[in-house]
């Protein structure tokens, strides 16, 4: 499993480690090159001095003024220096008496005017030499050596000494560096956890914060403003996702509840009906008037149970629809003809003003459902002799169908939020039918039209022009 | 007994209807709050059926200005709201019982008759006078052991004198209690109930002066032993 610790944690170990060795390898490189070229400095100052000590006389030989006295170096029982002098012929002019006769390598076949180079001395120790080609004073006056012509021939001078300090020094160096290349990263490993650990603590909050809900009702909203930049969009939608999922979960226990609620008046009227008619079953009119109650409220439940079925198929996407042209006004009135026994002296002004077919593009069963229940609604609520209006706009965008009415029980801005709760009623009260030929309301017609609408894609919304009127509106768009 | 039942579902409210007078009650009925409300407040009523979701006012609050206004008819919640805190509520609201749809008919029934006697101050179910007793709880009648048998209103007519036991009733009393109220002006129904009912209870061949429901001119009657 993959592991943000271990993500941050590893990368950061390796990276400071090879930083370490890089920096140490560099460090360990420059100091090397620096002191080396110290020592060498010092050696080609030595050099030089011997240079300038070779002077070449006018009847052109080459001499050298050297005098042990005044470079004791030169002489030194513990560590001593080494030179030596050649004429442009290689032969030796000069040597120190530390050589004790033996010569100091020198590289004959290189021209540049200054080498340095490693040897192993005389002594057997390592040593170091740095090599230098001058060209000898001309000597005119003995106390004014001038500037050698330049076509005079060009001797060779070496000077070495033992590297043994210089080595020592950079044995210190590279023992400290390698040191400091292990320890390091250790300590940076120690460093670095600690503190992934530390960024990461609001993490592993959260983590354990949302570990310990088992419903949503029992989850507290994560604390925000404490929370770093970086988690704070993810507990903000957290908190949100949570909050949507538990209105979810409240509305489903609601709805459940509010089902079986709707379920238990119908159900005792059949079971008090038949259970008055079976003690008086000698009364046959009172059996017969039983029996078309029972059968009454038997189909009420019919119908509850066919819409909730109806909408738990709608909003668990098994409904696909077929979409086609469908006249909308001609449906319109097809619906009203079908509730005609419950109108009541109720009119319908359908389409005032159109001429003409109104053509959409729905599926047909699903719109005819929509409409029948926009239709029935509209007569349940609304006084008996009024007039129930379906209009019909159109513009380049929609189509738009407009059913409204007067309603008996005033609704409320508000209550626009509420009315496609499933099982909801302005009143609840008003569910059961007065009369045999009446179908009782569940407060399912407005949840089946939402999710209907939903599944063909028209767009659903309700207005109240006044809070005696109710408007529903459907928008059927132009595709282009 | 006067029952009043309030109920916004019409079938089940003609169920009920048939079933309780059948049964020998007196029963009103309202399909909406406001009528069910002023019928209530008239205190006329032996128990009140009483829905809590009704039209134009909710039973809860029929209930709490009944009894804010001290009427005592007891009253029974009849209702699809189950819950526990439910039934505290309407408990605490005032309602001598609650009862969750869908319910039995009979122990409807039971429980009318339940809280009828408490409303008379019965708690022993059986009633004695003299040879006669009454059994409340389980509405049967016998003389001297033997079972008499009574239809559902001359039982009713009985049982409301036994719980009056004493006391004189009035024919209007009887005609509200008995009959709905629903009793022609100057109608002799309740002098013929009570001549059919003394039939029933009395020795054969007894004079109307050692009855046991005794007649107060002018006043009504009185179910008691006759004094010597």
């Amino acid at each position: 499993m993959t592991s943000i610790r271990r993500r941050m944690t590893l990368p950061i170990m390796l990276g400071l480690m090879l930083l370490a060795i890089a920096t140490g390898f560099g460090c360990y490189g420059y100091a090397h090159h620096v002191l080396e070229r110290e020592f060498d400095t010092a050696l080609e100052a030595k050099a030089r001095a011997i240079a300038t000590l070779v002077e070449i006389e006018q009847d052109k030989k080459i001499r050298i003024e050297f005098s042990e006295q005044n470079m004791p170096e030169f002489t030194s029982k513990n560590s001593p220096q080494y030179f030596q002098v050649w004429l442009p012929d290689g032969t030796t002019l000069a040597r120190s008496t530390s050589l004790k006769g033996d010569n100091i390598p020198r590289r004959k076949k290189d021209d540049r005017s200054h080498q340095s180079y490693n040897i192993v001395l005389p002594n057997g120790k390592n040593g170091r030499v740095v090599q230098l080609r001058f060209r000898p004073q001309l000597e005119i006056d003995e106390y004014r050596p001038t500037a050698p012509p330049p076509d005079a021939p060009k001797c060779t001078v070496a000077v070495a000494r033992d590297r043994q300090e210089l080595d020592g020094t950079l044995h210190i160096l590279i023992l400290m560096i390698f040191t400091a290349t292990v320890f390091l990263p250790l300590v940076a490993a120690f460093i670095v956890y600690g503190a992934v650990r530390w960024g990461l603590r609001p993490v592993d909050d959260m983590a354990k914060a949302i570990t310990e809900v088992e419903t949503p009702a029992g989850f507290r909203p994560l604390p925000v403003a404490d929370l770093p930049q970086e988690l704070k969009p993810i507990a903000v939608q957290l908190n949100s996702m949570m909050d949507r999922l538990k209105a979810a979960f409240d509305r489903e226990r609601q709805f459940t509840r509010d089902a079986s609620h709707e379920l238990r008046t119908p159900l005792s009227e059949v079971r008090t009906a038949l259970e008055v008619a079976l003690k008086w079953q000698s009364d046959q009119e009172l059996m017969a008037t039983s029996c078309r109650d029972a059968l009454s409220a038997t189909r009420d439940m019919e119908r509850l149970v066919t819409a909730l079925l109806a909408l738990a198929r709608s909003e668990t996407g098994a409904i696909q629809p077929q979409t086609e042209s469908v006249d909308v006004c001609a449906l319109i009135k097809s619906c009203w003809g079908r509730l005609e026994s419950r109108v009541g002296g109720r009119r319908l002004d359908l389409c005032p003003g159109q001429e003409g077919r109104v053509i959409v593009t729905a599926d047909s069963a699903l719109l005819t459902a929509v409409i029948t229940n926009l239709l029935d609604n509209a007569i349940s609520y609304s006084p008996e002799g009024s007039a129930i209006k379906a209009d019909v706009h159109q513009d380049k965008s929609a189509t738009r169908v407009e059913i409204s009415n007067e309603t008996e029980t005033p609704l409320s801005p508000d209550d626009l939020d509420d009315i496609y709760e499933p099982l909801w009623r302005k009143e609840a009260a008003r569910a059961h039918a007065e009369h045999d030929d009446e179908a009782s309301h569940a407060g399912l017609g407005l949840s089946l039209v939402r999710s209907f609408c939903r599944i063909m894609g028209v767009g659903l919304s309700a207005e109240l022009p006044s809070p005696s009127q109710f408007k529903m509106i459907l928008k059927f768009f132009h595709r282009s | 007994m006067r029952i009043l039942v309030i109920e916004d579902s019409r079938r089940l409210r003609q169920a009920l209807e048939a079933g309780l007078r059948r049964t020998g009650f007196a029963v009103d009925m309202a399909p909406e709050g406001n009528e069910g409300y002023r019928l209530a407040r008239s205190g006329e009523y032996d128990v009140i059926v009483l829905d809590l979701m009704l039209p134009n006012m909710d039973g809860l609050e029929i209930l709490r200005r009944l009894r804010a206004e001290r009427v005592d008819s007891h009253v029974l919640i009849l209702t699809a709201k189950d819950r526990v805190d439910q039934r505290v509520t309407g408990l605490t609201a005032g309602a001598d019982d609650y009862l969750v749809k869908p319910f039995a008919f009979d122990e409807l029934v039971a429980r009318l008759h339940a809280l009828t006697r408490r409303r008379h101050g019965i708690k022993n179910p059986e009633i004695s006078i003299g040879p006669l007793t009454v059994n409340v709880a389980a509405r049967t009648v016998s003389r001297d052991g033997e079972p008499v048998l009574l239809t559902a209103r001359e039982y009713a007519l009985l049982e409301y004198l036994a719980m009056r036991r004493g006391q004189v009733v009035t024919r209007s009393e009887i005609e509200d209690r008995i009959y709905d109220g629903r009793v022609e002006p100057a109608s002799n129904v309740v002098d013929s109930a009570v001549c059919n009912l003394r039939k029933k209870i009395d020795a054969s061949k007894t004079p109307a002066s050692e009855s046991l429901i005794q007649t107060r001119r002018n006043l009504g009657y009185v179910l008691d032993e006759p004094t010597a």
